[in-house]
């Protein structure tokens, strides 16, 4: 291979990974932020259906809290990151979560006030921008995808070192259950001989 | 303000690592070539798969940006009837405050 021709492949390769970086850094960047915000439009639509059907008022600060707290999420969709996560992460475990004022608090007062089928609809809205959220902060972050594989699979492996532990377990209940006799017959018979002896405590 | 620099940092280290890779083999070249021997041995040099590759990249770029457009065209027809409607049951009704093509407003990007 001559010099021009690594040149040219060199070139090549260079615009391949500019084309490729556009695409990481401007193009996804952009189009996951509106994903984002599409999604938590079509939630805060479902909240103002749900007033709107008179089952809360415009004016309760339980429905014009959470309204404004997607309407922040919206707005500063921008700014939801892995990156920010983790400093506001640290910056809690440092100051502790008052540092953020009460605001959250004020909206959970308002819910509790409501009756218990409206206070359920209310936290699964609230739950639901919360988990876009995170899905937006993890599909960001090559970490965080990372961390929920390993999540994923401790929590498979655990799930299913459980379940194949239970059915062994249902398996082997006739043989248990010997060894249960076997236990509480030889502690009966053990309590008979020490009644004379003092008691032991541990 | 550390996440905000993070997030320029990242890029641009990017860019200026792909800027640096080119620039090195310009300068190995540097003496030997002209611009006309190098244009010509790079079009000389394209196959006709990587025709379409960068055809069929650039076309998927170019319709994902007229998608876009027409999402926030329809989204400026839309959002302003919706916002004015939805004022007839609630008069205090508070806005997300995004650019009526549904953006980042400029003051609030940092």
């Amino acid at each position: 291979m001559t010099p021009l021709q690594n040149f040219t492949e060199a070139l090549h390769l260079v615009m391949g990974l500019l084309a490729v970086w556009v695409l990481v850094f401007k193009l996804c960047r952009d189009y996951r932020i509106d994903a984002l915000r599409d999604r938590l439009f079509a939630l805060r639509d479902n909240l103002f259906d749900y007033a709107a059907e008179g089952e809360v008022q415009f004016d309760d600060p339980a429905y014009f809290k959470l309204r404004g707290l997607i309407n922040s999420l919206i707005r500063f969709a921008h700014r939801l990151t892995f990156t920010r996560f983790l400093m506001g992460f640290l910056f809690t475990a440092w100051k502790g979560s008052e540092a953020y004022g009460n605001v959250l608090q004020e909206w959970q007062t308002a819910v509790e006030a409501l009756p218990a089928e409206k206070q359920k609809k209310l936290n699964e809205i609230h739950s639901a921008a919360l988990v876009m959220v995170v899905r937006h902060l993890v599909t960001g972050s090559p970490i965080m995808v990372f961390c929920l594989v390993i999540f994923a699979i401790s929590a498979a492996l655990n799930g299913l070192t459980k379940k194949l532990l239970q059915s062994f377990t249902e398996r082997l209940i006739p043989q248990l259950n010997a060894l249960q006799i076997q236990a509480i017959v030889a502690d009966a018979a053990d309590r008979q001989t020490s009644r004379a002896e003092p008691v032991l405590v541990h | 303000m550390i996440g905000s620099i993070f997030h320029i940092i990242v890029p641009w280290a990017g860019a200026v690592l792909v800027a640096f890779l080119f620039y090195r083999s310009v300068a190995s070249l540097a003496g030997q070539y002209t611009f006309a021997q190098i244009g010509v041995g790079f079009l000389g040099d394209f196959r006709i798969s990587e025709g379409f590759a960068y055809v069929f990249g650039g076309g998927g770029v170019v319709y994902g940006m007229k998608h876009r457009k027409l999402h926030g065209d329809n989204l400026e027809r839309m959002a302003g009837r919706i916002a004015e409607l939805e004022k007839l049951l609630d008069a205090k009704r508070s806005s997300s405050r995004l650019t009526p093509r549904g953006k980042t407003r400029p003051e609030d990007k940092q």
